[in-house]
């Protein structure tokens, strides 16, 4: 296996600051890839680009309004100084990431082991019936050279209703459309025979507390009464509503279930590489516990998220997560 | 009270043991249906499990009643609620009411007749349904509880054969309806098995026959990679990929092209939207394979596919293969893997396009996709197949199917009507081209007839068709039975059981209207086919003048006048209005006396109800009604594609009325509606044709313009137009206005309302009023608020049962004749001229509230009320003509005491009459001068209140008309009036000298003919007219 390893980064921050999680994730990266290249979405506030000096090269691209299409733009911004790009052929690895989570809580190098020639996520998702979680791939060399993995970027288009046509016009499809693209990479990789892997995948005592965390849901719903995140504010206890009838139970329960919601567990002993920071903005005492734990990898999270917290831009990846 | 009554009503009253009560009820009517009435083998053949009789008692009795399931063989929930026909049983006590009292629990079976004849049945334990079912002879035919009831009789057994019969053809319908098109389980180790086999076995050659795969694509520039990895990825090798692209917008082609340049066995082909069947059979031309395959862009072939599909065919020489899909979704997995052929077909399509391999000869001659179709092409495909091979099932899962909501939004399965299938079913269920080619009987209709709504609705459009059928000879009559629940489809099958102009037809899967029609069609044979809807009552002759019509030129389908319950206009015609998308319908809303004033023939730009005549040829021609259509449209599109294909345009037949439901539909059915007038709009924009304002002419009305008519429930730019419709300058020859009245009655809607004195009186002053050169109709009380009354001049209310509301802006007229007690002083304020036909409470109504009230009296018409119609004497002795009101009216009562011989014609009077007094239920009315003339004498009455505030009868002045000698009950002013003819009784005894000494009593014939022309002139309806003429023409002044 030769040719160099390309990590590509999306980035898309309301603020236009490369906040301190991204740094770290691009340093990481930068530990096992030749060449990282950032690509914002969002535009980039002067001088917001110099904390990844040495460590990426730093692009804009606006007109690419999804994290796949951001990518696309990476690869052929790196195709102007790395051999074989952009059909991706030349390259040994190419590890893609949006600045949507936080990471890695190991090295990259335990994280994705190299010799893998197939597809690697960190987790799988419930949402999407198994497919990967879009914010970390590791694309291995029998992807790389595959004609369908060219055909594959030649199809994704900047804009999401010209990559696949909208379904429900008027909404915001960036993340669902990143979701669904890197459904159809998994789909071809698999339909062609190649391995698909996860680097988490939940323990016996993992999935205990799934199943506790199910039960609670139940009740909830059962009770008609907020969660304990929710129930934290006044609005919510207004809404709080007498027992919900059996129908409406059934269909919640049926609900995929959001089980990384637990995930900051197997985020404290490093078994999960990366999270999102969506969920740490959800896990309320457990951040401490991982800032404790992962002290760089968390460093600067915290007034981050609070920073975020205020702006109502906050997103919330439909697609990849509730 | 027995002791079980008195324990269950102390059980019920504490809650504890309420259920308990229920159960010993249960237990109780258990028993009693154990006691003959119920066939525990009937009703397992019902529900498939064998139960003991009690057991199965039990279950009928918790669950079975509600679910529509039969206790036996003789009796159909359906044709009677289960609660009444129940009664017997539930409730012992009950068992040994009367015979007469029993409702009859199935169409063949008259339990009420069976009670008559065998009187013992009436104690029998367990009611006269068990005594029929244990007792009667095998040979003797049970009387009809249907219509007709000259119908064919048969007997208990011939009839239980009947039931057994329609249910196991049932039965077999319901297997392929409910058999499981989907699965939750997957018989993973026979697919195992039949891989393991397949792989392993040789092919006829190293690499085995080669297969073409045909996959079409729309922009799937990302999607598409999966579905050709997945060829790509087959362990058969021998394959070649033509990918269609169907005029992508985004990166497909590129993507395709890239791929294709890496692997030689892929082509692309690029064409500019023809649509999917089009696609395929670009692909399919292109195709080298001996087999060819389809691949959808968004579904994955499992590595194994082609070589273990290829590999059992080629052993078999199977010409056409399917194999099993996984469905797959985030919430679970199922799988399509249902084994079955042409018989699963006919009900729907089992077989996933994506699995099905055939031989590429095959595939050509039946032509590849249908290129009409927009969905289910394949489904059209593998029934076109079939019938050229048989169609073989291979048990293993073939391709992986992406099910979730999310990723499958943009798939033709979501953007185009399901009612493609219909279109399917409809080419394969009809045998189109035997249909062409074979003759048609000429002279005889054909009238078609679907049921989807229970046998209710659709047997009464078969008995109107039926009455027609006794005057015309050559009409025969095709019912569809369109998925009906078990019990109507039983009841249907029973009551055309026998009836020689009658077929049945049933389909196990709703084929809504159009399809199921076509389907009718297939099985008729007349040279001119009417379709007609659910719960269509035609009038008398409605059929003939359909027939007659289609011979007029350039006529390609007849539609009759159709109205509401209320006696309103539904639709005339359907009319092009302006820029509106769906036509607008000609009278809607208004008076059926309106549509009197049309020509006996307009041609409306559609033919717009739900009846509707064609020429069977014709509709052959353009192979039938489209079943795209699922909620009421067809028949409207039918007519314009006649039109368009030059067989002529629509003609409304205004001599045939039919009265049609207008009930609103069920939300389900609704939303069907909306997706016909759609589909209607969408495919007739522009084409209904140029506004016609001359149509409405005759009517008397000009058309200002066409405003939106409907409201709610339907999107505005799919909603009917409606005419805004001004009267136009009229003047009578008199050279008076010539206005437009609306005479409000209080007769209900329907053929009840002949039965009704104001009915007549009523369309007798109409007709008087048009004689003068005004416009007149008559609603009845259901018809009063009818939305166009505003364009009424003239509002008479003839006050009866009911009062009126007055319309503003009209001249308000109030002609009190009848049940004076009913109204108000408050009432007699509203309108500008008020009236009573009689004078002292004309009088005293005056006096009490300060409005003038004027009297005019009830009135005759001459034309047909007059000496010339018949010899005095030579009728009844002595006449009564009058329904009992549920009353004995006394003076039928005194005569009848006294022993006087009389003759008595109407209804209700037989539990009151003794033998030999009833002549008959009802006189005609165009008989009724005659018989007053002829008779001896005429005997009158009046309802209490009429008498005591000088209401004379309506029938005093016919009957005086006539110059008969007429005895009533004392009246005010009634000798006066008709001095010579009418003669009041102060008693019974006065009453029997009247009529014991007529000649005493009542003047010579000449005299009472001077009485009768000094009727016609001053008591006739036309006199009336105008009178009421005058007082508007002065009012409005």
């Amino acid at each position: 296996m030769h040719g160099p390893t390309l990590a590509l980064v999306s980035h898309a921050d309301p603020r236009g600051i490369v906040a301190p999680h991204v740094v770290h994730l691009v340093r990481s990266l930068s530990s096992i890839a030749d060449e990282v290249v950032l690509v914002s979405g969002s535009g980039l506030v002067s001088g917001a680009g110099h904390v990844l000096d040495g460590l990426a090269e730093v692009v804009e691209n606006q007109a690419a309004r999804h994290a796949v299409a951001r990518w696309r733009h990476g690869l052929a911004v790196a195709g102007s100084t790395l051999p074989g790009l952009p059909t991706g052929r030349g390259l040994r690895r190419l590890l893609l990431a949006d600045d949507a989570v936080v990471g890695p809580f190991r090295t990259l190098t335990e994280v994705f082991p190299d010799g893998h020639r197939g597809l690697r996520g960190v987790a799988r998702s419930s949402d999407l019936h198994g497919y990967l979680e879009r914010f970390v791939l590791d694309l291995g060399t029998d992807v790389l050279e595959r004609p369908e993995h060219d055909g594959f970027w030649q199809g994704v288009a900047d804009d999401p209703a010209r990559t696949r046509p909208a379904t429900r016009p008027g909404t915001d499809q960036g993340p669902e459309t990143a979701a669904r693209l890197v459904v159809d990479l998994e789909r071809w990789v698999r339909a062609a025979g190649l391995p698909v892997d996860a680097v988490y995948e939940p323990s016996d005592v993992d999935r205990l507390h799934i199943a506790a965390h199910e039960g609670r849901r139940a009740g909830r719903v059962l009770l008609g009464t907020p969660s304990r995140r929710s129930a934290s504010s006044a609005t919510a206890r207004a809404r709080s509503k007498p027992a919900a009838p059996l129908r409406k139970v059934l269909t919640e329960l049926r609900r995929p279930s959001d089980v990384t919601a637990l995930a900051w567990r197997a985020a404290l002993d490093g078994r999960l590489p990366f999270l999102r920071l969506e969920v740490l903005a959800r896990s309320g005492a457990a951040l401490e516990a991982l800032e404790a734990r992962h002290p760089d990898a968390l460093a600067g999270v915290r007034e981050h998220l609070r920073r975020l917290e205020s702006r109502p831009a906050l997103q919330t990846a439909r697609g990849g997560r509730r | 009270m027995d002791v079980r009554t008195i324990t269950r009503r102390f059980l019920e009253r504490i809650p504890f043991t309420r259920r308990a009560a229920k159960a010993v009820e249960r237990a109780w009517h258990a028993r009693a249906l154990l006691t003959g009435v119920f066939d525990e083998k009937w009703y397992a053949e019902q529900t498939g499990v064998k139960r003991p009789a009690p057991a199965a008692a039990w279950h009928y009795l918790s669950t079975g009643r509600r679910q529509g399931l039969s206790p036996n063989p003789l009796s159909e929930p359906a044709w009677v609620d289960p609660e009444a026909w129940g009664q017997p049983y539930e409730a012992p006590e009950r068992q040994g009411r009367p015979a007469e009292s029993q409702q009859s629990p199935h169409p063949l079976v008259d339990l009420e007749a069976w009670g008559a004849r065998h009187p013992e049945a009436a104690s029998f334990d367990g009611g006269p349904l068990a005594h029929l079912i244990v007792r009667a002879p095998s040979d003797e035919p049970l009387p009809r509880a249907a219509l007709p009831a000259d119908g064919p009789r048969f007997t208990p057994s011939h009839v239980a054969r009947l039931s057994r019969d329609h249910l196991r053809s049932w039965r077999e319908g319901q297997r392929l309806v409910h058999a499981p098109r989907v699965q939750d389980t997957h018989d993973a180790a026979t697919d195992a098995a039949f891989v393991r086999r397949w792989e392993a076995a040789p092919l006829p050659s190293t690499e085995g026959p080669l297969v073409t795969v045909v996959m079409p694509v729309l922009n799937r520039a990302t999607t598409v990679l999966a579905a050709i990895a997945s060829v790509r990825a087959q362990t058969l090798t021998n394959w070649e990929l033509v990918v269609v692209d169907d005029g992508s917008t985004d990166a497909t082609p590129e993507v395709v092209e890239r791929i294709a340049a890496d692997d030689d066995r892929i082509r692309l082909v690029r064409t500019e939207g023809g649509g999917v069947s089009r696609a395929r059979n670009v692909g399919h031309r292109l195709a080298r394979g001996r087999y060819v395959a389809w691949l959808d862009s968004d579904n994955v072939w499992v590595p194994h596919f082609l070589r273990v599909a290829v590999a059992a065919m080629t052993a078999d020489a199977v010409p056409v293969a399917y194999a099993q899909s996984e469905l797959v979704s985030s919430t679970r997995r199922r799988w399509r893997a249902l084994d079955g052929g042409a018989d699963l077909l006919a009900v729907r399509n089992h077989v996933d396009l994506n699995v099905l391999v055939a031989e590429r000869v095959l595939v050509d001659e039946v032509g590849g996709f249908d290129e009409s179709l927009r969905r289910t092409v394949d489904y059209d495909l593998v029934w076109r197949l079939t019938e050229r091979a048989p169609l073989v099932h291979l048990p293993f899962v073939g391709v992986v199917y992406d099910d979730d909501e999310d990723t499958t939004s943009d798939r033709i399965t979501q953007r185009e009507l399901f009612s493609w299938k219909e279109v399917v079913r409809s080419k394969h269920l009809v045998d189109w081209e035997g249909l062409r080619a074979g003759p048609r009987v000429h002279g005889l209709t054909s009238v078609v007839v679907v049921a989807r709504n229970g046998w209710g609705p659709a047997w009464t459009s078969v008995l109107s068709a039926l009455e027609e059928s006794r005057s015309e000879a050559d009409v025969e009559i095709v019912v569809v039975d369109s998925a009906l629940r078990r019990s109507d489809g039983a009841v249907l099958s029973a009551l055309v059981h026998g009836l020689d102009r009658v077929k049945l037809v049933r389909l196990p899967e709703d084929g809504f209207g159009a399809l199921s029609a076509n389907v009718g069609m297939g099985q008729s044979t007349g040279d001119v086919v009417v379709v007609v809807g659910e719960g269509v009552r035609g009038r008398t002759g409605w059929l003939a003048p359909l027939r007659e019509a289609l011979d007029l030129p350039d006529t390609g389908s007849v539609q009759p006048l159709v109205l509401a319950e209320d006696g309103s206009v539904v639709t005339a015609g359907g009319l092009a209005a302006d820029h509106a998308r769906v036509p607008a319908r000609l009278l809607q809303g208004m008076s059926e006396d309106d549509a009197r004033r049309l020509p006996r023939h307009v041609r409306p730009a559609v033919a717009d109800a739900s009846v509707v005549a064609v020429r069977a040829d014709d509709l052959i021609a353009v192979d039938g009604l489209d079943a795209l259509y699922v909620g009421g449209w067809e028949v409207a599109d039918l007519s314009l594609r006649l039109r368009e294909a030059g067989y002529g345009t629509a003609v409304t037949a205004v001599d045939s009325v039919v009265v049609a439901p207008t009930e609103p539909p069920t939300r389900a059915r609704a939303r069907s509606e909306v997706a016909d007038r759609r589909l209607f709009a969408t495919r007739w924009q522009g084409r209904l044709g140029r506004r016609d304002d001359g149509i409405w002419a005759a009517t008397g009305f000009d058309v200002m313009r066409y405003a939106e008519g409907e409201s709610g429930g339907v999107p505005p730019a799919l909603r009917r137009p409606s005419a805004v419709l001004a009267p136009g300058l009229r003047v009578t020859a008199e050279g008076v206005p010539a206005l437009r009245w609306a005479i409000k009655t209080a007769t209900p809607a329907g053929d009840e309302a002949v039965r009704w004195g104001d009915h007549h009186f009523a369309h007798a002053l109409a007709v008087a009023l048009e004689r003068l050169g005004q416009q007149v109709v008559v609603d009845n009380r259901t018809a009063q608020e009818r939305p166009p009354s505003a364009l009424d001049d003239v509002l008479l209310a003839l006050r009866g049962l009911y009062s009126t509301r007055y319309e503003v802006g009209s001249t308000n007229l109030l002609w009190v004749i009848s049940h004076p007690e009913l109204v108000g002083d408050a009432e007699l304020t509203a309108p500008e001229a008020v009236f009573a036909a009689s004078t002292p409470w004309a009088r005293r109504a005056t006096q009490r509230c300060g409005r003038q009230v004027l009297p005019l009296l009830q009135a005759t018409d001459p034309e047909r009320f007059n000496p010339q119609v018949a010899d005095p004497g030579t009728g009844d002795p002595v006449l009564f003509v009058g329904n009992s009101r549920g009353v004995y009216r006394s003076v039928v009562r005194h005569l009848v005491e006294a022993g006087v011989p009389m003759a008595v014609y109407g209804g209700g009077w037989e539990r009151f009459l003794p033998q030999g007094v009833l002549h008959g239920t009802h006189v005609a009315n165009s008989e009724l001068p005659a018989r007053y003339r002829a008779a001896g004498v005429v005997l009158n009455d009046h309802w209490t209140e009429m008498r005591e505030e000088g209401f004379m009868s309506n029938r005093l002045f016919d009957a005086a008309a006539v110059g008969a000698r007429v005895v009533s009950d004392p009246v005010e002013g009634a000798e006066e009036l008709f001095p010579g003819v009418v003669r009041t009784f102060r008693d019974p005894a006065h009453l029997v000298d009247l009529i014991r000494e007529p000649h005493q009593w009542f003047g010579d014939d000449d005299a009472r003919r001077d009485v009768a022309d000094m009727v016609g002139r001053d008591h006739s309806f036309d006199a009336r007219a105008r009178t009421l003429l005058d007082t508007v023409l002065r009012l409005r002044a």
